[in-house]
């Protein structure tokens, strides 16, 4: 008996080190991935499955990275135009595009796709609220009828709801989709998926681009939440490009041999709503005393190593629409002392209710360091941490008895400020984003008019922004934290990456060589 | 014929513990503060498609007809749909729980081989280094804490000494190159019946890792037990007969002894089995192992309650079937065991 078991332990041992060798002729790109990817529907996924979508298919128009002399190109779609109103577009699309499948990419198949995600409605489907019908005018021409002005050229860019699947798999359910299967017209195809594990993609062959030497013909995403198991990863070559590491860490892999930081700031930023009905708060002055006194430089130093920025505005830098002239509070305790005494709290003397989802510890620690800084103009800071339903129900049922400060993260599901300024400060006459019950007529006028030019002259349309951001930079209906960066590890050897904010986390593997 | 009507009165009975988890699980689910609706909308829902998405779900209906609905999916073998994912909890347990079985049981024959031999040395030595050594293995593997030992081994085994993968099923290179076709979900066996050889290597390899650290519980336990109910039978008078007529030692201890001493151990390692697949949850978090224990942590972290609901009612199914079978195994193993 004795003998047996260390004959067996012997055998386990000497089969332990005999590492598995496999051939290796393929040129391989492998993005080690934080998240499962929840729903692959390409009309309702909108999650972080967008960064299989953006290389499995298209959409018609392209939202370029910032720096780029353009806002959008032309992918599906080759050229397009709207009519004075902006209420009918015509889309002229590429010619000898072909799907996964085998099927033709038309006008017909771009009807259906888009039909398909109005109709099941889910995710970031409401982005196409303003179509009202689509048409199939020929071969290559699609023309929108829009029941009110909107840049429908934008729209068609977003990172979710807009892509194009092909007819046949538009007919599918969603099941089939998260089985793994899909049809698009993008430069990769599923080629297998075992969910929660592991994702492997294969060049498209009939790429309408076509290809060249030193491109990537297989992408795997390996998923691992373990941050610290990414961080190996990265830093041993088993990964080509990941993110999600804790901020601090970042400083010593930027120094690693082999590797790149890349810092671009994101579309996403944390503000804090002030609510505008309730004592103390709905006096102007005081919520321009509080703007006063959150200490930005502190937060972004100490929770953000410095690379975040504070926000100037709620429009996000590096987007159309932000304005680098606009008012920015700083961390000024004077100020805010001579504020709350005009307002009529000359020592402070009140204390506020500030709330934020229990388990994002961000948001909890800016709560911190806010209170600090309140504790020295004499007002008292209540951090609750709350579920994020909690949270919202407290801020919708009655905003008399609500939150003074609700912590809040905002991303746009297309690329206009429209998202920001209608989805938190447009009045609602039930809210519902617009947490901090903001309401002011000439705000609401001049979002509308900016969002009804936006489709036929950007440029003007930009200008109105910012005479709206004004007068909520003025009003102080928010305190605007900071904007998050983008902070992305790629292997160096990699070249052509840039990262586009517009599509979150999103690598192009196409532009990608090695 | 006893046996029949001894298995359908057991049977009865555990229908009784599977309702009131059911009940349990579900009435938790809906008085808990959230909208599931809400949930299943995704992030920032529109006010509209919440609605809508509640009217779909049937969240508008009372909890009496929300409960008969979900009981008749269940009898229908319909387990639901994840509120996250909208996948079929179904298609999704069906990839998960192979998984987390091979872990299982890969870890529970590691305790069985191991512990029992152990065990009966233990016994048949008292007081001698062995059994002292024994003793101690046997109480680190019942106390110390199993995401403690996984993260030493990963770093004796994978850091140290580079002999082991450090988490997940398979290599990316064995999915890439040698990509195994699934058909039971256990990856030894799908690819030992294709004959895939380099791919069975290798996912034997990261088994190796996880199903050792997830055996340590069941070791120490069957280790003890063996060693204890030993004891108990070496002292008693046939044994001391046995020895009289000159019967060898190795006959006497393991033909003779164990026999009549591994009883007690079978129930305990039965019970340790269905424990093991709760254990397993740590396990696989830390090994990166896709099974029903990280299927079930993100589902909790969404409170996808679904899946939740599933997973529990799956995790029960699994109890009352060991306990029935240790049961019937022990009542076929020793006539003393009336079958009542």
């Amino acid at each position: 008996m004795k003998r047996l078991l260390l004959t067996v332990l012997l055998l386990a041992l000497l089969l332990a080190p005999l590492a598995v060798s496999f051939a290796q002729d393929r040129n391989v790109f492998v993005y080690g991935h934080p998240v499962a990817f929840p729903n692959l529907d390409p009309s309702s996924g909108n999650s972080n499955e967008n960064v299989v979508m953006g290389n499995v298919y298209e959409t018609l128009t392209f939202y370029n990275a910032p720096g780029s002399a353009e806002i959008l190109s032309p992918k599906l779609a080759v050229s397009w135009e709207a009519s004075e109103d902006s209420l009918t577009w015509t889309f002229n699309l590429r010619e000898g595009v072909t799907f996964h499948d085998g099927a033709a990419f038309n006008a017909e198949a771009v009807k259906k796709a888009l039909d398909r995600t109005i109709s099941i409605g889910e995710g970031s489907a409401w982005i196409f609220g303003m179509i009202e019908s689509i048409e199939a005018v020929d071969e290559l021409v699609v023309q929108f009828n829009l029941s009110y002005p909107a840049p429908l050229d934008l729209v068609l860019s977003a990172g979710y709801a807009a892509w194009i699947m092909s007819p046949n798999a538009a007919d599918q359910d969603n099941a089939w989709f998260n089985d793994g299967n899909a049809a698009g017209t993008g430069p990769y195809m599923i080629a297998s998926n075992e969910p929660g594990q592991r994702m492997i993609l294969e060049a498209n062959p009939d790429y309408w681009g076509g290809w060249s030497e030193g491109q990537f013909d297989t992408i795997v995403f390996d998923i691992v939440e373990d941050s610290t198991v990414l961080e190996q990863m990265i830093r041993s070559g088993d990964a080509d490009f990941t993110y999600s590491l804790p901020f601090d860490n970042y400083g010593p892999l930027a120094e690693a041999p082999g590797l790149s930081v890349v810092v671009t700031p994101s579309f996403q930023n944390l503000l804090i709503l002030l609510n505008t009905v309730k004592e103390p708060t709905s006096s102007k002055l005081v919520r321009q005393a509080l703007s006063y006194s959150f200490p930005y430089d502190d937060v972004v130093s100490s929770l953000y190593a410095g690379l975040g920025t504070q926000g100037r505005g709620p429009i996000p830098a590096n987007m159309w629409g932000h304005g680098a002239e606009l008012l920015q509070y700083s961390h000024d305790l004077d100020k805010a002392r001579a504020l709350l005494a005009e307002a009529g709290y000359p020592d402070g003397g009140f204390s506020l209710v500030y709330t934020h989802v229990a388990s994002d510890l961000d948001e909890q620690q800016v709560g911190e360091l806010w209170r600090a800084s309140l504790a020295e103009i004499g007002v008292d800071l209540e951090i609750r941490g709350l579920a994020w339903q909690a949270q919202w129900d407290l801020a919708i049922n009655d905003p008399g008895s609500a939150q003074e400060a609700f912590g809040f993260y905002w991303w746009p599901d297309y690329i206009t400020p429209n998202s920001w300024l209608t989805g938190m400060f447009v009045s609602e006459d039930e809210p519902f984003f617009n947490l901090s019950y903001y309401s002011n007529p000439e705000f609401d006028d001049l979002v509308a008019a900016a969002a009804s030019t936006s489709g036929i002259d950007r440029a003007a349309a930009e200008g109105i922004y910012l005479q709206a951001q004004e007068l909520l930079l003025d009003d102080a209906a928010a305190i605007y934290v900071v904007d998050l960066p983008d902070i992305h590890v790629i292997r160096d050897d990699v070249s052509g990456y840039v990262n586009n904010p517009g599509y979150p986390h999103v690598v192009f593997f196409y532009d990608l060589t090695r | 014929m006893a046996l029949l009507s001894f298995l359908l009165r057991r049977l009865g009975l555990s229908i009784f513990v599977f309702i009131g988890v059911l009940i349990l699980t579900f009435i938790v689910s809906r008085v808990i503060p959230s909208n599931p609706a809400a949930l299943y909308a995704g992030a920032r829902p529109r006010p509209e498609q919440v609605a809508e998405i509640e009217k779909k779900l049937g969240l508008d209906k009372p909890l009496s007809e929300q409960f008969r609905v979900y009981v008749d999916d269940l009898l229908n073998g319909d387990l639901g749909e994840s509120y996250h994912s909208r996948r079929s909890i179904n298609t999704d347990l069906s990839i998960f729980l192979p998984a987390t079985l091979e872990l299982v049981i890969a870890a529970v024959l590691i305790a069985l081989v191991f512990g029992i031999p152990i065990g009966v040395l233990a016994g048949a030595y008292p007081r001698s280094v062995f059994d002292y050594a024994t003793r101690f293995v046997a109480i680190a593997g019942v106390s110390v804490p199993s995401f403690w030992l996984a993260l030493i081994a990963q770093s004796i085994f994978f850091s140290q000494l580079g002999w082991l993968p450090l988490g997940s099923r398979i290599s990316r290179d064995a999915t890439l190159f040698y990509p195994i076709a699934a058909q039971t979900g256990f990856y030894l066996i799908d690819a030992a019946i294709s004959g895939n050889w380099k791919a069975w290597l290798d996912a034997a390899r990261h088994l190796i890792l996880p199903a050792l650290v997830l055996s340590a519980y069941p070791l120490g336990i069957t280790i003890r037990m063996t060693q204890a109910s030993m004891l108990e039978v070496l002292a008693e008078p046939y044994v001391a007969a046995a020895r009289a007529a000159g019967l060898p030692r190795r006959v006497i201890l393991f033909k003779l002894a164990l026999k009549n001493a591994v009883m007690p151990a079978l129930t305990v390692v039965g019970l340790s089995f269905a424990y093991s697949i709760t254990g397993a949850f740590l396990v696989e978090t830390i090994f990166s192992w896709p099974g029903v224990g990280k299927y079930v942590t993100e589902a909790v972290l969404n409170v996808d309650f679904p899946v939740i609901i599933a997973v529990s009612l799956v995790v029960t199914l699994f109890y009352i079937l060991v306990n029935l079978l240790v049961d019937v195994v022990q009542a076929l193993l020793d006539p003393r065991v009336r079958l009542v």
